[in-house]
């Protein structure tokens, strides 16, 4: 197949006209698509990102002033903390393949956190993992936090898969306290178990 | 129709169709997503390229613009500009997909359907700078045949 008349035709583009229809296109597009969210029923509110922060906003509802890591500017009441978009400190939590996981694992470098609730804790976690369920960071906090060397330890949270947002609710959390080095172990629980790496049962790391 | 060479001719039949690849495949790409953007949002925060705030919009106007633009190609009106856009969007896509994977990210790809699991690999970005090397084809033709344009 002879590529030379369609890659030296670049330059015989009408560059205007194209970045015109382009620009055209784009803005019907986004102006459609906020009308159909309007009136749509399942649409979204579009200020705030509510589904992906929904539990720290519970949590600031709750006040936790105890910690003064939080850096955000959501009200007190439930009104104006629904409202205001939470400022979070960073959205770029990196994660970490089940290699990347193991690998600190065997190294021990890290301290893992388990996300999950305490009955699925019980039945079967990494070892070594402290639990810290994030659906229960008020209780879970004064518990763990003080077990870490410091903010820069190393710390890799998991749950039940890439279904499962608890992992990311609680590295969001925990960074937003300060904690610098914060990653999520995406393939979590399922994975680690499949992979038939080492597992602990019961209530203790 | 005026012949100008057969070889031309052949390459711009071959541009014709791949224009209509491209348009189909966005369209497709773009259905899962139209009516669900609260998924979509939560496929795309996984990516972690876009800013918290700017989620929420992207979350909607991306499926429609996916959707209008693959209408527009695979119908040939404005298609010069549709497949800047479709460009556009297959490069952004790549390189979002590329760093993430740089990262040892195990996620959902929500490329096409948001439910079935995709797992980002290799070839999942391969096959975007596959659809990027088509969009690049079909935008550097010269013209194109069974369009509603008249160019």
């Amino acid at each position: 197949m002879n590529l030379k008349p369609i890659l030296t035709n670049l330059s015989s583009v009408p560059w205007k006209q194209t970045l015109q229809e382009a620009w055209g296109l784009f803005v019907f597009a986004a102006f459609f698509a906020v009308i159909f969210n309007a009136f749509y029923a399942e649409g979204i509110p579009l200020k705030v990102s509510a589904p992906a922060n929904h539990h720290l906003q519970d949590l600031l509802k709750n006040n936790i002033s105890t910690y003064p890591g939080w850096k955000t500017t959501a009200s007190k009441t439930t009104a104006a903390a629904a409202a205001t978009p939470i400022h979070l400190e960073s959205d770029q939590i990196p994660r970490l393949s089940l290699v990347g996981a193991k690998n600190r694992f065997d190294q021990k470098s890290a301290v893992f956190l388990d996300a999950r609730s305490a009955e699925e804790y019980a039945q079967g976690h990494i070892p070594g993992a402290l639990e810290f369920y994030a659906d229960d960071f008020e209780k879970f906090a004064p518990i763990v936090l003080p077990q870490l060397k410091d903010k820069h330890q190393e710390l890799i949270a998991y749950c039940h898969g890439s279904s499962c947002d608890l992992s990311i609710e609680l590295a969001k959390a925990l960074t937003n306290q300060g904690y610098t080095n914060v990653k999520v172990f995406f393939g979590g629980w399922p994975e680690w178990k499949k992979a038939n790496y080492p597992i602990n049962t019961g209530d203790q790391p | 129709m005026k012949k100008s060479s057969p070889k031309t001719n052949w390459v711009l039949i071959v541009q014709t169709l791949l224009r209509v690849v491209c348009g189909t495949l966005l369209i497709y790409a773009s259905l899962d997503k139209l009516g669900d953007a609260a998924k979509f949002l939560k496929v795309m925060e996984n990516y972690h390229i876009l800013p918290a705030d700017l989620l929420p919009l992207a979350a909607v106007v991306l499926p429609w613009l996916e959707f209008f633009t693959g209408l527009a190609l695979a119908l040939g009106w404005k298609w010069r500009g549709a497949a800047f856009i479709f460009c556009v969007l297959m490069g952004i896509y790549t390189l979002a997909l590329a760093w993430n994977l740089t990262q040892g990210a195990e996620m959902n790809c929500g490329c096409f359907a948001m439910d079935k699991m995709e797992k980002l690999t290799g070839w999942t970005v391969l096959r975007d700078v596959a659809f990027l090397s088509m969009g690049l084809i079909v935008f550097t033709a010269k013209k194109t045949y069974a369009a509603f344009d008249k160019n």
